[in-house]
């Protein structure tokens, strides 16, 4: 039934792949790569957007659930003349994570906190783990860096796939228009385009006796015949990015799978304990991940990137939209050697468009609750001292009071935008060649597209955010086969050590990662291997957060306002700006610390908890 | 308008509400025909589809099915994305018709919403549950779409043909259900019973399987929908309503490294020559033995792994009890490292050492205690008689058994001294024979 998903034929970059196999094989260092992409073909070439026909209407847009996206979350919208004038963002569920780890071991932590979200438990597992090493001063060998790296990079490749393709995909790609499409004209546009071909005349086939059976499946109550019109790829271009969603759909197991062999399963990976890792690689496990992470990387380059390019001049409205505060935070992910938080390959930094490039400072890390589901404890206070006590009011969800359950995390007292786009933007100011280049090469080709100029401060809006999240899938999959490589050579010039013990059992210690929605703060204090106190701070957290004191909004409430609307009851530029932040709204609604005074302690009884 | 509002209509008054009548309804079935580039007669059908169709019980090929995603990290929904036969496309295109899942659904907000209440209303779909029921702040502590988690499944099960629970967290309520559950983390079985029990429910319980594991096991999902597709039937069910055929053997019953426990050969530290041998890992805390699944045999991720593959010991994330939402994986199974666990007593949590120590201490207290109290009773020369000498023993000391050997023995050591005395009277008698007669008297 689905033999067509397997079929991925790619005569036109046959040889820019043998190339890149034989580097990737040999472990060599990423290879700098021509960008793949011809020039607009005619085409493909966008028509003339309709924006002034459109209806502008007024009054109130919500949206709940936000579906396509991890967790529960309700956008709350007041339109004005078919723009978004306010908007309040809302967590809708509380777990407790936290008061659930006080009492238990560091290592327990570590298995947990992953359980906080199934789409990037493999970061949460390695900031607990990192926290854990800072308190306990482990340093964790290179085998063990390289280990997490590994697992850590195929987390990110599952993730960013499954969420351009699978989740925010439907917001650009209309998979009912594909049965117009002419599969043998589709076969040329994707050529024209550079991206890779496949059967797109069964997968039309396989669409056709879907929509002839009558029933929506997972398209209903869709939103493709919205009053924005906003769906704007032609029937062909919809056919092969319907083909590339079903591709999709696999490529993202694949990634999983080199999770699963390095850490036991994905979701939920087992090999990752503070100290290092369980894994002790054997020569067929070797080649297991090798030869997936290069199949990932040549799909990524054939089919992602390029489809990345193709559909982006229709839909160059929506870098009109989305703009962010314009300050970011990375916290920095995958370690060289020195485990040097500047110095990964995605580095850490606070940066902003009117503020220079800084190494993050924990100090400078707040948490405002005034308008969250908390007792308020009157002022912003740091994570390591916070103070927090749920309470759920009764005039909740209300605009003027208290709407979330999500905290208002904030640096230096201002909001911050965390995720793909703020580690390449830190990236990109702190002069990592391959993201420098291939970010001029995005930019050159939309100035192209647009017809003016464009520079970085265009990333920050929708489009950008999305585009920037697919070139550091691409960045990844080719550091994920040089890390491979090494991993490789260590244990070919006589062996790893992937595990380093404590030598002690108390203290207080943090880890700064990222997970692929961007930063990831962890904090515990141990005492005799039991933590006291655990402190998180989830990237979805700093973007999804509600105002703060001062009135000032959340980034994805800042980015909300200014997106035109004009179907109060399906706003989907509101939806692909919410989704163009990939949120992960069940690890952003947490808390951090018990009530003052209350101390919790670990019950596991054989009876039960009472 | 409230997302409640708009759902809460009929088909029929929703399109009045919004001041559409049927004919023009009609006309827009057309106008999407056309866009589609479908043929004229495809109109009634495709009218069918938008106003019937979510519901799929009248026409259609596929099973309707709804796939809530409760207080869960979407890990179980994740999971089952990693399933490949069939794999996902082939479940949401040609097996199942997903009317809703937050995490894959093209529509959002009400019209998402709409899409689930219609199909309740048509009933006869399978009803898949990931992630726990929350009862904190009276069930604010889980709200989606202005609903209360808990009337949401209320609702959504009430005429389900069959509720399937993936993944631990809806089974018995998971790591969230966690001392000291601070959000109220319940089970569904267990929610849904004490609902019934409580009289909330005015329908049956449609048949619940349970199928847990952190997240669930996709082989496992896939096996349990597929069967009933193909079969018309649910596999047996344990006690637990756990599929028999998955749950119940133990891990450590089918575990690969089983044949290196036989051999007494383990890994005591991570990161050496042992786990490069794949030796056996229940010194390092293994629960294996404990848990029943038979993940060692369909493994994970498409059969490429599984946790002891990694070196990684079995945290027994199968581990529940329906009924308990105190016997989550987490509290049974926690420290994870560590075969024993703290034993709590009130407020008091007491380390399973402390306990040994306490056990080993107050035996040997007692046995010290026990030694001065036998010095002090004069019991250890030759000791007290354990039972108490009887009258027949006395009298019949040739067939005594018991304390009549003392008695025996009393018996003839008297004798012996009778005979000595008796010997000494001879003596006595020569010299003093007044004395003799008082002494023998005495005896």
């Amino acid at each position: 039934m689905s033999k067509v998903v397997a079929t991925n034929v790619q005569p036109e970059l046959e040889e820019n792949n043998d190339g890149l196999e034989q580097d990737g094989a040999a472990g060599a260092a990423v290879a700098a790569t021509e960008v793949p992409i011809e020039p607009i073909s005619a085409e493909i070439k966008p028509q003339e957007p309709q924006g002034s026909k459109l209806p502008t209407p007024s009054g109130q847009a919500l949206i709940d659930p936000v579906s396509r996206i991890e967790g529960h979350l309700r956008i709350d919208m007041e339109v004005k003349d078919g723009v978004v004038a306010d908007a309040w963002v809302s967590a809708t569920l509380f777990r407790g994570m936290e008061l659930i780890l006080e009492g238990r071991e560091p290592t327990d932590a570590a298995y947990i906190t992953q359980r906080i979200c199934g789409v990037c438990p493999v970061s949460h597992a390695h900031a607990a783990s990192m926290a854990a090493e800072d308190a306990l001063d482990i340093k964790i060998p290179n085998g063990a860096r390289l280990i997490r790296n590994i697992i850590e990079g195929s987390q990110f490749l599952h993730s960013h796939i499954l969420w351009f393709y699978n989740l925010a995909g439907l917001d650009y790609v209309n998979p009912l228009n594909a049965l117009k499409a002419n599969p043998k004209k589709a076969l040329q546009v994707a050529l024209d385009a550079g991206t890779s071909i496949s059967d797109f005349g069964a997968v039309q086939k396989r669409l056709e006796a879907f929509a002839e059976n009558g029933q929506l499946s997972i398209f209903s109550g869709h939103w493709f015949d919205g009053k924005d019109e906003a769906y704007k790829l032609t029937p062909e271009l919809d056919l092969i990015c319907t083909t590339h969603y079903l591709e999709a759909l696999e490529m993202q197991a694949v990634a999983s799978e080199i999770s699963s062999i390095v850490g036991g399963k994905m979701p939920h990976v087992m090999s990752a304990i503070p100290g290092g890792s369980t894994w002790m690689p054997t020569a067929q496990n070797l080649d297991d991940i090798l030869f997936r992470a290069i199949r990932l990387r040549d799909w990524i380059k054939a089919t992602m990137i390029p489809d990345t390019y193709a559909i982006a001049p229709f839909y160059l409205d929506v870098a009109g939209y989305g703009a962010g505060p314009g300050r970011y935070i990375a916290w920095g992910v995958f370690n060289r050697e020195d485990l040097d938080p500047a110095n990964r390959y995605l580095p850490a930094g606070v940066w902003g468009f009117d503020e220079s490039l800084a190494a993050p400072d924990e100090d400078a890390i707040t948490e405002e609750t005034v308008r969250a589901f908390y007792k308020d404890s009157g002022e912003p206070v740091n994570p390591r001292q916070g103070i927090t006590d749920p309470e759920f009011p009764d005039d909740a969800y209300s605009r003027d009071g208290r709407y979330s359950w999500s905290k208002a995390p904030r640096y230096n007292g201002k909001p911050y935008e965390a995720g793909g786009l703020s580690r390449l933007l830190v990236a990109y100011n702190s002069g990592n060649d391959f993201v420098t280049e291939k970010i001029d090469d995005l930019l050159d080709y939309l100035s192209s597209a647009a017809g003016t100029k464009l520079g970085p401060e265009a990333l920050n809006s929708t489009l950008g955010r999305t585009a920037a999240r697919n070139i550091e899938t691409w960045y990844i999959a080719e550091c994920l086969i040089e890390w491979i490589g090494e991993l490789i050579e260590a244990i070919s010039e006589g062996g790893i050590e992937t595990f380093a013990k404590a030598t002690k059992s108390s203290g207080e210690g943090t880890g700064m990662w990222e997970a692929p929605r961007g930063a990831l703060y962890h904090h515990e204090k141990v005492t005799g291997n039991k933590i006291d106190a655990y402190q998180i701070i989830i990237p979805s957290t700093w973007n999804a957060s509600p105002r703060s004191a001062d009135g000032a909004r959340g980034p994805m409430e800042e980015a909300l306002v200014g997106v035109p609307v004009a179907d109060l009851e399906k706003p989907i530029h509101a939806l692909r700006t919410v989704h163009s932040f990939d949120p992960c709204i069940a690890c952003a609604v947490h808390i951090t610390e018990p009530a003052t005074g209350k101390t919790f302690s670990t019950v596991t009884s054989p009876w039960g908890v009472k | 308008m409230t997302t409640k509002e708009i759902c809460s209509t009929s088909f029929d008054e929703l399109l009045e509400q919004r001041g559409i009548k049927r004919r023009d309804f009609l006309k827009l079935c057309a106008g999407i025909a056309a866009t589609l580039g479908l043929s004229q007669t495809m109109i009634p059908r495709i009218a069918h589809a938008l106003e019937e169709s979510v519901i799929g019980a009248t026409s259609g090929n596929l099973k309707p099915a709804l796939w809530l995603e409760l207080s869960s990290c979407s890990g179980c929904t994740e999971s089952f994305a990693q399933s490949d036969s069939p794999n996902i496309a082939t479940v949401i295109l040609e097996l199942l018709s997903l009317n809703y899942s937050e995490a894959l659904c093209a529509g959002a907000g009400w019209s998402l919403e709409l899409a689930k209440e219609q199909t309740i209303d048509a009933g006869g779909y399978l009803l898949i549950i990931e992630g726990s029921l929350m009862e904190g702040w009276d069930g604010n502590a889980l709200v989606i779409a202005e609903e209360k988690g808990t009337e949401i499944v209320e609702h959504a099960a009430s005429h389900a043909d069959a509720i399937i629970c993936v993944g631990s967290c809806s089974v018995d309520g998971g790591w969230q259900s966690a001392y000291p559950n601070p959000s109220g983390a319940i089970g569904i079985p267990l929610y849904l019973n004490n609902a019934k029990a409580a009289g909330r429910l005015d329908y049956d319980l449609p048949p619940i399987v349970n199928l847990p594991h952190c997240p669930a096991n996709p082989e496992h999902v896939a096996a349990v929908v597929v069967e009933y597709l193909l079969l018309k039937r649910f596999p047996e069910l344990t006690n637990e309503n756990k599929p028999a055929m998955m749950f119940s053997q133990t891990i450590h019953d089918n575990c690969p490294r089983r044949g290196h426990f036989e051999n007494g050969e383990f890994v005591y530290e991570f990161g050496t020559e042992a786990e490069v041998k794949r030796f056996c890992l229940y010194p390092v805390g293994c629960k294996g033995p404990e848990t029943k699944s038979n993940c060692p045999v369909v493994r994970w991720n498409r059969r490429n792994g599984w946790c002891i593959d990694s070196g990684a010991p079995c945290i027994g994330c199968a581990t529940t009890n329906p009924r308990r939402p105190g016997f989550n994986w987490v509290d049974m199974n926690a420290p994870f490292r560590s075969h024993l666990r703290n034993v709590a007593i009130g407020d008091f949590n007491i380390p399973p050492a402390f306990i040994a120590y306490g056990v080993a201490g107050a035996l040997v207290l007692g046995l010290v205690i026990h030694g001065f109290g036998m010095k002090a009773s004069g019991r250890l020369k030759g000791g007290a008689p354990y039972e108490r000498e009887r009258k027949w023993d006395t009298n019949h000391p040739e067939r005594a058994i018991g304390p009549a050997k003392a008695a025996e023995k009393a018996a003839e050591k008297a004798a012996a001294a009778k005979d000595k005395d008796d010997a000494k009277s001879k003596d006595k008698n020569k010299s003093k024979k007044g004395d003799s007669s008082k002494k023998g008297g005495g005896k």
